[in-house]
């Protein structure tokens, strides 16, 4: 490797180093801030840079927040990987997995809803975050022929993931109940729509 | 009628009147705004009254979308009673016309999501809340027991309800499709969750003999 190239990358790595920092620091202020309350001026300082600095690696929020839901979404697939790893075919247990990580994730969950039903996003942003979907509904659809389920039904795979998020959208922060009463009543619901759909599925194989 | 109580309901229909016009006046400036940004100072300015006066009718913003949102989900209920009047409604048939709702009306939606995701609710919101999502899901428990459910219907009218939600959240911005190809996804999707409740609900052992 050539000397300009060595130095070129570790400007780059230098660069992934920063981004990272940048995006813990934001990651970190949702344990204090709801999303929309969080600005580029907090994250600056949580980081310990100046404001202009932020912009020279996020060109604005939404792309700031898009990219953390990259890392985010690895995090997912490894747990579910895991999971399978683990011997886990079950697909009980990879729904109830991921309804427990979007519970258990308040930046995740808070990020997901904003890309997902809050308008306004810049385009840039917004087709990084098409990307985003697009790969975890291929990741997920992976996941679940991995478990050993015929996935051929893509539909299928979108409708139970679709169904899922709405599971948690619907009842994560519904109140007067405790956190756990919530999420007992949102796994029963999640198995409940798995284990109507699975049957429907192996039915119509079946025949 | 005694004069007095003449003179009480005239009172009362013009508050209804007036607070009609403040949430019409908010609707209108969902059409140019983004949700978020739309604060009292505004809506009183497009209603062409003061900001104190608001206050009168709405105690805080929060107040003044949940009766919004109210009326919006009293429109959809009253749709269903409709459709249910007539024995052929079947949970597709309501599957598609709450899905259709939820993407054609960019308010409604806006405040729906807005608080299901919202952190903490205030106690007398969450009540009238709670008086008009128990009618809507007697309603779906009225179908899904005419689809031969049984058991615990309230699940499957929560995890009916939650799934729906969940494909217009999740597919009704998605990028790169244009609306009516959106629409149709959504509705291809709900017709499938829409059939994992009628073909997967245990039936009554009545309902099963009968088949």
């Amino acid at each position: 490797m050539s000397e300009r190239s060595t130095f070129m990358k570790l400007r780059e790595d230098e660069r992934e180093v920063r981004k990272s920092l940048i995006m813990e620091a934001a990651m970190t202020l949702f344990e204090e801030k709801l999303f929309h309350e969080i600005g580029m001026r907090d994250i600056a300082k949580e980081a310990g840079v100046s404001a202009a600095t932020i912009y020279r690696y996020f060109p604005s929020r939404d792309d700031l927040f898009v990219e953390a839901l990259i890392q985010d979404m690895n995090n997912i697939e490894k747990k579910l990987e895991e999971r399978l790893a683990e011997g886990t075919s079950a697909i009980e247990d990879l729904a109830i997995t991921a309804v427990d990580y979007m519970i258990d994730n308040e930046a995740s969950f808070q990020m997901m809803c904003h890309f997902m039903i809050r308008g306004g996003i810049n385009p840039r942003a917004m087709n990084k975050f098409n990307a985003v979907q697009v790969y975890f509904m291929n990741m997920f659809d992976e996941v679940v022929k991995k478990a050993g389920y015929a996935g051929d039904n893509r539909y299928f795979t979108q409708a139970f993931f679709a169904s899922l998020a709405g599971v948690v959208m619907t009842f994560r922060n519904y109140p007067g109940r405790t956190k756990e009463e919530r999420r007992k009543h949102m796994h029963t619901l999640a198995l409940l729509i798995l284990r109507e759909g699975s049957e429907l599925q192996f039915l119509g194989q079946g025949q | 009628m005694t004069d007095k109580s003449t003179f009480m309901r005239m009172r009362e229909d013009e508050r209804e009147i007036r607070k009609t016009l403040i949430i019409n006046a908010a609707m209108t400036l969902f059409e140019r705004m983004p949700f978020q940004d739309i604060g009292m100072r505004d809506i009183a300015a497009e209603a062409g009254v003061s900001a104190a006066s608001i206050y009168r009718y709405f105690p805080s913003r929060d107040d003044l979308f949940a009766d919004a949102l109210i009326r919006d989900i009293i429109i959809v209920e009253q749709r269903f009673e409709k459709r249910m009047e007539d024995q052929t409604a079947s949970i597709d048939e309501l599957a598609v016309e709450f899905v259709d709702y939820l993407f054609d009306n960019e308010q409604t939606y806006q405040m729906m999501t807005y608080f299901m995701t919202k952190v903490d609710m205030e106690a007398h919101i969450l009540n009238r809340f709670n008086t008009v999502a128990r009618y809507f899901l007697d309603l779906l428990d009225q179908v899904l027991a005419r689809e031969g459910a049984n058991g615990q219907i309230r699940f499957y009218s929560h995890a009916l309800f939650a799934a729906l939600a969940g494909v217009v959240m999740t597919f009704r911005n998605f990028p790169g499709h244009s609306k009516e190809e959106r629409r149709q996804h959504i509705h291809r999707l709900a017709l499938l969750v829409a059939s994992v409740f009628k073909n997967g609900i245990p039936h009554s052992s009545a309902a099963v003999s009968a088949s």
